[in-house]
């Protein structure tokens, strides 16, 4: 069910605040073939061409696309017959999905805090949670402010990262 | 990249900038293939502007934060960046020609180093910066 009425829209946003996922492992170990393409993608290699390339470095914030689709799960693609599907799930970092009639998404931001670099073969696991939602009105209608929290540790319980990211439904 | 001189970071120095370059569609293409990002508004352009009223696709915002932390732990070496918030005010479209810049905004010594502040951004070449925020970084001197 899609929440249409401002009031009860409201209400169940305000719910949804502080509303966290358990500790999720990762499909997949830090792998170095996802790390090469992790680094090619984000042009890692252009920022210092001059010196030799060192495989094993992990981009410091590498462990917060971790998360993948499992094998068995439902492909997004195959929505992409619906007009109106921009491919987006609104299940924010595992987080139940927030059932808003907003049809576009857009990325406001993020936070990051670094306390550790992974390492190839490391494990690593998340804890998420709503931290503030808010509904405002924009020009053109009313928008929701979504900022939720993600923090990553490694296969030893250390944090590595705490990333915030504020989206915007509109 | 240009080398960054650690001893020389006052207030208010402007850091080499960074060219990125132009960030074409294949880039693009590149960054939601490697991060499993399937949002229409980055590869289908009509989706982009006529269902999301944006002016052509747009350029990762993961993308352009990726590319600063890139930068900065690459130019101040390991362990040295510690926190960095950007927040995304205007869209960089495909074929924007985008420069990282960063410019120090506080400098704090203590017994175990230096704390260095930076106000950082991404600016395209239509002289828009829509990407801007700040970062520290710790120094042990």
């Amino acid at each position: 069910m899609t929440t249409t009425d401002d009031g009860e829209l409201l209400d169940y946003l305000q719910r949804m605040i502080g509303v966290r996922t358990p500790r999720m492992t990762a499909l997949h170990p830090v792998e170095s073939s996802e790390v090469r393409r992790f680094r090619q993608a984000t042009l890692f290699e252009m920022l210092d061409p001059e010196s030799e390339p060192d495989p094993v470095v992990v981009p410091l914030a590498f462990p917060v696309h971790m998360f993948r689709r499992p094998l068995n799960a439902p492909d997004p693609l195959a929505l992409m017959t619906d007009p109106d599907c921009d491919g987006m799930d609104r299940d924010f970092n595992g987080l139940p999905a927030l059932k808003v009639p907003m049809k576009r998404l857009l990325n406001g931001g993020y936070r990051y805090r670094f306390s550790k670099r992974a390492r190839i073969g490391d494990t690593v696991s998340r804890e998420a949670r709503y931290v503030d939602i808010r509904l405002k009105q924009g020009r053109s209608g009313p928008m929701v402010f979504v900022e939720y929290e993600g923090v990553y540790f490694n296969g030893e319980g250390e944090t590595l990262l705490s990333s915030t990211n504020t989206m915007i439904l509109r | 990249m240009a080398v960054l001189d650690l001893n020389d970071l006052s207030v208010g120095r402007a850091l080499p900038d960074f060219a990125i370059g132009r960030i074409s569609t294949s880039h693009i293409m590149r960054w939601s293939a490697a991060s499993e990002n399937w949002h229409r508004i980055h590869y289908d352009q009509r989706f982009a502007t006529e269902h999301d009223g944006l002016p052509d696709v747009v350029i990762n915002g993961s993308f352009k934060q990726h590319l600063l932390i890139n930068m900065l732990d690459v130019w101040f070496g390991d362990g040295a960046l510690v926190d960095l918030s950007v927040e995304f005010r205007d869209v960089d479209v495909a074929g924007d020609e985008l420069t990282a810049f960063a410019t120090v905004s506080g400098v704090e010594s203590g017994p175990h180093g230096r704390r260095i502040t930076l106000d950082i951004g991404i600016r395209n070449a239509r002289g828009k910066a829509g990407t801007r925020g700040s970062a520290t970084i710790l120094l042990s001197d």
